[in-house]
């Protein structure tokens, strides 16, 4: 009979995606709370022996990454077997829709002053952004928010984890304030399948 | 991906024997982005603007863009129009000024600001993708990078504008030009480029176009340049913002997306 924590390392093992909390637990048939404590202990153990791989909190779950500082050997391993990075006009509509999801592409486009149709059919294709909805507003415009894949492909584990916008003056905060009022999702579930 | 970070695979560029090239602006390269690019310049507050300078370059940079035949995409001159009308609103006599409460630059201040704070927000993220980058999942990822390794910052298409400018206006203008040589084609140019890099494969931005006499040698050499980046035939470079501009020859095949499949040599 293996362990609760050589059972949660391999189920770890077997994902390519952070796997929830939620989902280790109906695995193994325990509760959360316990679940939990092996996987810190798993995490620490992991530091200890100075393993090639981590235990990382992203995206909302637990991922088994490879340590950053071994990097440069997967890259000369994998060779151009990376993924793209995005455009400034990707980063540049992504962090709008970060920040002040959800959002209208009129809005996106009315900050950066230029058309963004293109960059948002990019983040779509890339699961970084959704369609939340539609807004309530005249001809009910759909309404883009970040994805759980989002939080994952910037290492964050929740939306919290954002970088705090800059201040630039006063003259926005106003305005801004009402913005960051937006409730953001607060448990955004693990990915599945991103690869 | 149609959008990419460096500028060399956003511009779009036909190029016909004859007909002149049109090379369409990336979206991402807007009239804010213009002008924050110009306000950067100054050394200003964006609170602060300089209006009646900063329209003044604005209006140039659009004609060189002209000049260019880049296409110049509509919000530019809507951004144009707008300037035009806080400046003439900015030199009205003090007295009919006074009715208007406002500065009139503040609606333009507070669009400025905002996109600003989220050009440095997508710097932020950015951050953030290459730190996520260096973490690997299991499984390699699918999807394909050219192989731009480098972490050379790309040049934008603003940049080589103005370093374009600086050559141009290194040169005096003619007196009378007479034409009597058929001025180099967009083809010659870039074939005398090549063979350029063909003996040295990193150059100074400016010292290939000053390879080229004319000022419309000039420019069409710098065409030829962008239609290079297009193709991915050559890299752009800077090592630091304000650095010289460096190009790189990367060689007459487009990069190759099954190269990995070679394996490791």
């Amino acid at each position: 009979m293996p362990t609760p924590k050589q059972i949660v390392e391999a189920l770890l093992f077997a994902s390519d995606a952070p796997v929830g909390l939620s989902a280790l637990a109906e695995a193994l048939e325990s509760p959360p709370e316990e679940v939990a404590v092996t996987l810190r202990e798993l995490g620490r153990e992991y530091e200890k022996t100075e393993r090639g791989v981590a235990l990382v909190e992203i995206a909302g779950g637990y991922q088994v990454l490879s340590r950053k500082e071994c990097a440069p050997w997967i890259e000369r391993m994998l060779r151009a077997r990376r993924k793209v990075r995005l455009s400034r006009a990707g980063l540049e509509t992504l962090a709008i829709v970060a920040y002040k999801q959800p959002i209208t592409k009129v809005e996106v486009d009315s900050i950066r002053g230029v058309d963004s149709g293109g960059a948002l059919h990019t983040l779509l294709d890339r699961n970084l952004v959704l369609i939340q909805g539609r807004s309530k507003g005249v001809g009910r415009p759909l309404l883009y928010a970040t994805s759980p894949e989002f939080l994952s492909y910037m290492g964050l584990n929740d939306l919290a984890d954002l970088p705090g916008l800059k201040e630039l003056g006063s003259v926005l905060e106003e305005r801004e304030r009402a913005q960051e009022e937006l409730p953001l999702s607060a448990e955004p579930a693990p990915v599945e399948g991103a690869t | 991906m149609r959008e990419g970070g460096s500028f060399s695979d956003t511009a779009e560029a036909t190029v016909n024997s004859a007909a002149p090239m049109r090379v369409r602006l990336p979206a991402f390269e807007g009239p804010l982005d213009l002008l924050l690019h110009l306000i950067q310049q100054q050394e200003v507050e964006i609170a602060d603007i300089p209006i009646a300078k900063i329209t003044k370059q604005y209006l140039e940079t659009l004609e060189l863009m002209r000049e260019l035949d880049l296409e110049v995409a509509g919000e530019f001159l809507v951004m144009a129009a707008t300037l035009m009308r806080i400046k003439a609103r900015t030199l009205l006599p003090a007295a009919i000024a006074e009715e208007e409460e406002e500065d009139p630059r503040e609606g333009l201040v507070r669009q400025l600001m905002e996109y600003s704070r989220f050009k440095e927000a997508a710097q932020d993220l950015s951050r953030l993708e290459s730190d996520r980058r260096l973490l690997y999942e299991r499984g390699a990822p699918a999807q394909l990078e050219d192989p731009e390794a480098s972490e050379l910052l790309p040049v934008s298409l603003f940049r080589l504008l103005d370093a374009l400018k600086t050559v141009l206006a290194r040169q005096a203008p003619p007196i009378a030009h007479t034409i009597n040589a058929e001025p180099v084609s967009l083809e010659e140019a870039i074939s005398l480029m090549r063979s350029r890099f063909l003996s040295r494969p990193r150059l100074l931005f400016e010292e290939i176009l000053l390879s080229f006499v004319t000022r419309i040698e000039k420019i069409t050499a710098f065409l030829g340049l962008l239609e290079l980046l297009k193709q991915g035939r050559v890299a752009a470079t800077q090592e630091t913002l304000f650095g010289p501009i460096w190009i790189e020859w990367r060689g007459d095949e487009p990069p190759d997306p099954d190269r990995n499949e070679e394996g490791d040599a």
